[in-house]
């Protein structure tokens, strides 16, 4: 059984409708990347998966480990397994990421009827994480996503999704604002993060992330269908070409 | 007591307007909105005697009709806007002008194209005047607006889709002054003032902006500077009332001598008003002992889905600033003048306005 | 088929007050009225000296020439003062110990959580130094039972007792200072409260002393149709510290009960006081039924050269809030500060906010206020900042944000700001924001329900005034934020 599945999957937002019929099968073990010009629709998808309010499911259905996702409230995704690492991450002032990490950690725990971690433990490990991520411990103290510089949002989004360790992670843009010492810091924490039973479905502008984090499968999003899939190579094609290609593919 | 019909709009009852007046609560000295200013020294004011005035604005350009109220070309838009507009202001002070007003004019934008605004001088007068603003659909037009002394109450609508330039240059005087402007907005349009001011003897600026349609833009700002014993008060009022509108509010004002500087900013947003965007700044410098400043920046907000703010600061010249000049060599008077013209320039627009605060023009037009 | 998400914010805040219930005691009740003869009959109960009772009956004149103001931000049916009890304590002679308290009292602040029991906080298997020792005077209605701690403070010399034994006990400090922060006549409520004040607390802390621990008053209503007049004066003479902290419940009855008290802070030289209210008096349930009436008066003098009064205030509670903790900041550097957390939810109303009058040279005052709206309520944040001619230096910083939640309610902002004074800095800033979709979902997204990520959010938005609240009360002050949003959200 696939680990996600999305089939045939209308979306409308604001009455206008973005996806019309994608379709798309992650297994256990994959890296998926989408690629697709400005506004295709890709963070529609990943938001729709997620349960983002004002994403209508049209028709369609989304399916995590056989389990349909439609009717669930966005934290029952997160329950599921479903991870999604946003475009634009939000600032909650004044909440710090410690509280705010620990706070989603222990509402995880509670789902499976485990009990909340000690802060003692959860500050452990939170300081290894952080400091794989090369984070200033001190950014634990700080408000979540409060004036943090664009490329420390991104780190900020992979050591949630480390933390949460779930079975799909959906990046949307995560290497988009990132110095090329982030960069490989991100891509690493990536590689960590798989495992033969999860799944990583990357939204990506370039193929520099590509180079550290091979896809399996890449798939092209135009004007809310998948036009194109093929392997890691496909990535490549695209950077020499961009999309007029397909586009006339797409409109024949 | 006064029976005749309203002079300068005749259609209007004197009788029912006299009427509103006495069963309007009259408001009260020393409380807001005249807590710093003397109500009665206005309304001594509006008794007069003015000396009156009998020329009518005039334009650049073509496109706009001017002409008394009652003028038949004019007419018609009198009749629906005149006291109108700023019905719902609750400003008795406006019922009192309508029925002393020597003088009602309307200038009434009729046309225009991208490349050509007209544009309208109204000159300063001491005078009990009416005014009547009327921009109509997708016109454009700039009002420059001279005052001194008298008693001048403007209604302007902006109808879909227009835009409004409006400066207002208020220069030195020793007269009590007082000015009542009324802005409504329809769909898209565009209002956009800026007023400078010096000293009078007593100036009192009251505005109130309605925002009644979608999508609006109001953009205020002002710059005062103030010597001697002078005494400035802008109220200003903008009421959002319909969703998707932004309004900008910024006041610099720099108090010096025994000169008050009053400026109380309010920011109403309707229930009915979300996606609103709505700032207000007003700083000030004073820059002698005997100063004062008062100033209230309000919101009062009745809608959730909207981005307001407003600040306000009251302080004097940053000594900082002085000593970096003063190392660069410039003179410690000088100095303090480059700030504070620094400090003005940033809400000057407009050659007429540096002008009338006594600074270099560095901007563009 | 839809993603279908229900709970928006307005649908999480629903509220439960657990403070509601009522004690079973008899109480002795003055009829309700108010004459000069009312008047006489409290300060003759309380057997007060001659000059008191004058006090209270010129304050009582002056009151009744007197208009309620109408100026606040709020709406309500006008009050029948000629239909409210002025009195009303627990029957029988107050209690001289412990011991002698109604059982059926001390079970009441056992529900409350307050430690009237000085062992059970002394006698913990072993010290927690992480819990610091609470001295209490519990009031009830209108009268003073018990005041805990009394002995070990008076080791170091501190003066904490109910307010009517201290008009025997320290009849001087008394007379001196009663009235000379809020005079009888300031304002209709604290003329009001001068002619009927019950009871309430008194403290002195004498020169250069520390005061050991957090000293605390718990006011209580109780009775029906009884009004609550406390009178809270608090000296910190010349070097000395104290915190004080006031919190306040009561059951939840379907009329409206007036609570008009007023508090009186000196601070000599190099005096400090930290004066924290948490309070959650009967907001009313959902329509707007019942609920007090907070009309209070506090404010605080900065006499002393470098003195400091620091006024952090939670309000959760309450039908209608009208306060405006002030501090007149007379002595050279001296400081005032106000830290407010304002929420309200249903139908509640609150009008509350600073003044700060800055008198004396280098006088420094910052005022940090979060209001949060959400139901139908209404939420105003009323200030005055005013630099006098003299203030030379003196310097203001205001920030002033509220948070909306919910399409219904209404938040607003009016801060005065006058200046006399070249050299004085005044800054003031205020936003408003709301609980952003894109936040909730985000921490939906990471699996945190939506109740809880609104309390998060709400309690982050909040952060700068918690800090500034003793610890323990802080996490006290940020569970009641949580009951009290319960339901805003969804
Ligand atoms: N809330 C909304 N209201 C109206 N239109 C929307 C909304 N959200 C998305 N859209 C529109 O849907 C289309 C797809 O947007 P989406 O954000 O999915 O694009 P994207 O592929 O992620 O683009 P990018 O590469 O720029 O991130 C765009 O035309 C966008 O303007
Ligand atoms: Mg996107």
């Amino acid at each position: 059984m696939s680990l996600l599945e999305v089939s045939d999957l209308h979306v409308k937002v604001a009455d206008r409708e973005i996806l019309n019929g994608v379709n798309l099968e992650v297994n256990p073990g994959e890296i998926h990347a989408i690629m697709g010009p400005n506004g295709s629709g890709k963070s529609t998808l990943t938001n729709t998966i997620a349960g983002q309010e004002g994403y209508t499911i049209e028709t369609g259905d989304l399916r995590l480990n056989g389990t349909s996702l439609v009717d669930l409230e966005p934290e029952e995704r997160s329950y599921a397994g479903l991870f999604l690492a946003f475009q634009y991450p939000v600032e909650i002032p004044g909440v710090t990421n410690m509280e705010f990490l620990k706070t989603a950690v222990d509402s995880h725990r509670k789902q499976r009827g485990e009990t909340a971690l000690s802060s003692v433990e959860f500050i452990k490990n939170m300081r290894t994480l952080v400091s794989r991520l090369e984070f200033n411990p001190e950014f634990l103290k700080r408000g979540v996503n409060e004036s943090f510089s664009g490329g420390e949002k991104k780190r900020n989004e992979i050591l949630q999704m480390l933390c949460l360790d779930p079975k799909v992670a959906l990046l949307d843009e995560t290497d988009s604002g990132l110095d090329i010492d982030a960069l490989q810091v991100v891509a690493q924490g990536i590689n960590e993060f798989r495992k033969p039973h999860n799944a990583v479905v990357l939204v990506t502008h370039y193929q520099r992330l590509l180079n550290h984090v091979v896809p399996d499968f890449v798939h092209v999003l135009l004007n809310g269908t998948i036009v194109k899939s093929g392997d890691a190579s496909l990535a490549l094609d695209l950077e020499r070409m961009g999309y007029a290609w397909l586009e006339q593919d797409a409109n024949p | 007591m006064i029976s005749e019909p309203v002079k300068i709009a005749p259609w209007l009852d004197a009788k029912q307007i006299e009427q509103t007046l006495q069963d309007a609560k009259m408001p009260l000295p020393r409380k807001d909105p005249w807590k710093y200013t003397s109500l009665n020294q206005v309304l001594q004011h509006l008794d007069g005697p003015f000396e009156g005035n009998d020329q009518f604005p005039a334009s650049n350009g073509n496109g706009v009709l001017i002409g008394a109220l009652c003028d038949p070309e004019i007419e018609p838009f009198a009749r629906e806007y005149v006291s109108q507009v700023s019905k719902n202001s609750n400003n008795v002070l406006n019922s009192v002008n309508l029925l002393r007003a020597q003088q009602g004019y309307a200038i009434v934008s009729c046309e225009s194209s991208e490349s050509s605004r007209p544009a309208v001088h109204i000159s300063a007068s001491d005078s009990c005047e009416r005014v009547l603003i009327v921009v109509q659909e997708h016109t454009r037009l700039e009002v420059i607006e001279h005052t001194s002394g008298g008693n001048r109450v403007i209604e302007c609508v902006l109808l879909a889709g227009s835009q409004l330039l409006h400066r207002r240059l208020q220069p030195a005087s020793t007269n009590v002054e007082y000015n009542s402007l009324t802005v409504n907005l329809k769909e898209n349009s565009n209002y956009r003032m800026v007023q400078y001011s010096v000293g009078a003897k007593l100036r009192r600026n009251d505005i109130v902006v309605n925002i009644e349609g979608e999508g609006a833009q109001v953009d205020i700002s002002g710059g005062w500077k103030l010597s001697d014993t002078s005494h400035l008060d802008t109220q200003l009022t903008v009421n959002h009332l319909a969703k998707g509108a932004s309004s900008q509010q910024k006041f610099h004002g720099v108090v010096g001598d025994s000169a008050r500087a009053v400026f109380n900013g309010r920011i109403y947003i309707a229930r009915d008003a979300p996606q609103t965007d709505a700032h207000l700044q007003n700083k000030n410098i004073a820059i002698s002992d005997g100063a004062s400043i008062f100033t209230k920046p309000e919101l009062e907000i009745y809608a959730d889905d909207v981005a307001c703010s407003h600040g306000a600061t009251s302080g004097q010249l940053d000594e900082k600033q002085i000593f970096y000049l003063r190392t660069r060599g410039v003179p410690d008077e000088r100095s303090r003048e480059l700030i504070l013209e620094g400090f003005l320039t940033e809400i000057v627009e407009h050659e007429e306005g540096a002008n009338v605060l006594g600074i270099e023009h560095r901007g563009m037009e | 088929m839809s993603n279908n998400i229900t709970n928006t914010p307005e649908e999480l805040i629903q509220k439960e007050y657990t403070a509601g219930f009522v004690t079973d005691i008899e109480t002795e009740t003055l009829p309700p009225g108010l004459s000069e003869d009312v008047v006489r009959e409290i300060s003759r109960k309380k057997v007060e000296p001659v000059w008191l009772t004058e006090w209270r009956l010129d304050a009582f004149r002056r009151w009744q020439k007197m208009d309620e103001p109408t100026w606040a931000h709020v709406k309500y049916p006008p009050i029948d003062y000629q239909a409210i009890s002025y009195f009303a304590a627990p029957k029988g002679e107050k209690p001289k110990s412990l011991d002698e308290v109604d059982p059926e009292l001390l079970r009441t602040y056992e529900k409350l959580g307050i430690p009237l029991h000085e062992q059970k906080m002394l006698a913990g298997v072993e010290e927690d130094p992480s819990q610091p020792r609470v001295a209490v005077d519990a009031v009830f209605d209108s009268v003073s039972i018990t005041t805990t701690f009394k002995e070990t403070l008076k080791e170091h010399g501190v003066v904490f007792s109910s307010f009517s034994e201290a008009v025997h006990s320290h009849p001087d400090l008394v007379k001196k200072y009663l009235g000379s922060v809020v005079p009888k006549q300031d304002n209709f409520y604290a003329a009001l409260n001068s002619a009927v004040f019950s009871d309430g607390s008194f403290v002195y802390v004498p020169k250069g002393v520390r005061c050991p621990m957090e000293l605390s008053t718990y006011f209580r209503i109780n009775a029906e149709n009884t009004g609550q007049f406390e009178r809270t004066l608090i000296i910190a003479d010349e070097g000395s510290y104290v915190s004080y902290l006031e919190g306040c419940t009561a059951p939840m009855r379907d009329e409206n009960q007036l609570h008009a008290a007023v508090v009186e802070l000196i601070a000599l030289d190099d005096a400090q006081i930290k004066y924290s209210t948490v309070q959650n008096w009967y907001p009313g349930d959902e329509n707007g039924v019942g609920g007090i009436y907070n009309f209070v008066t506090k404010r605080g003098a900065c006499r002393g050269a470098r003195s400091h009064i620091s006024w952090t205030q939670v309000e959760t509670g309450s039908a209608i809030t009208w306060k405006y903790p002030s501090v007149i900041l007379r002595g050279d550097d001296s400081i005032g500060e106000f830290y407010s957390v304002a929420l309200t939810n249903n139908r509640q109303q609150a009008d509350t906010g600073t003044k700060m009058t800055h008198i004396g040279r280098n006088t420094k005052s910052t005022i940090i206020s979060k209001g949060i709206s959400a139901g139908h309520s209404s939420n105003a944040y009323r200030g005055l900042v005013r630099m006098n001619p003299g203030a030379r230096n003196a310097r203001n910083f205001t920030q002033c944000d509220s948070l909306l939640i919910g399409s219904e309610c209404a938040a607003h902002t009016f801060p005065y700001i006058e200046s006399r004074r070249k050299d004085a800095i005044v800054e003031h800033e205020a936003t408003t924001t709301r609980v952003s979709d894109d936040q909730l979902f985000m921490c939906r997204q990471r699996g945190i329900e939506p109740e809880k990520a609104v309390s998060m959010i709400v309690n982050g938005f909040c952060r700068d005034v918690f800090r500034e609240l003793p610890m323990e009360f802080a996490v006290e002050a940020s569970k009641l934020l949580e009951v009290s949003l319960e339901g805003a959200v969804g």
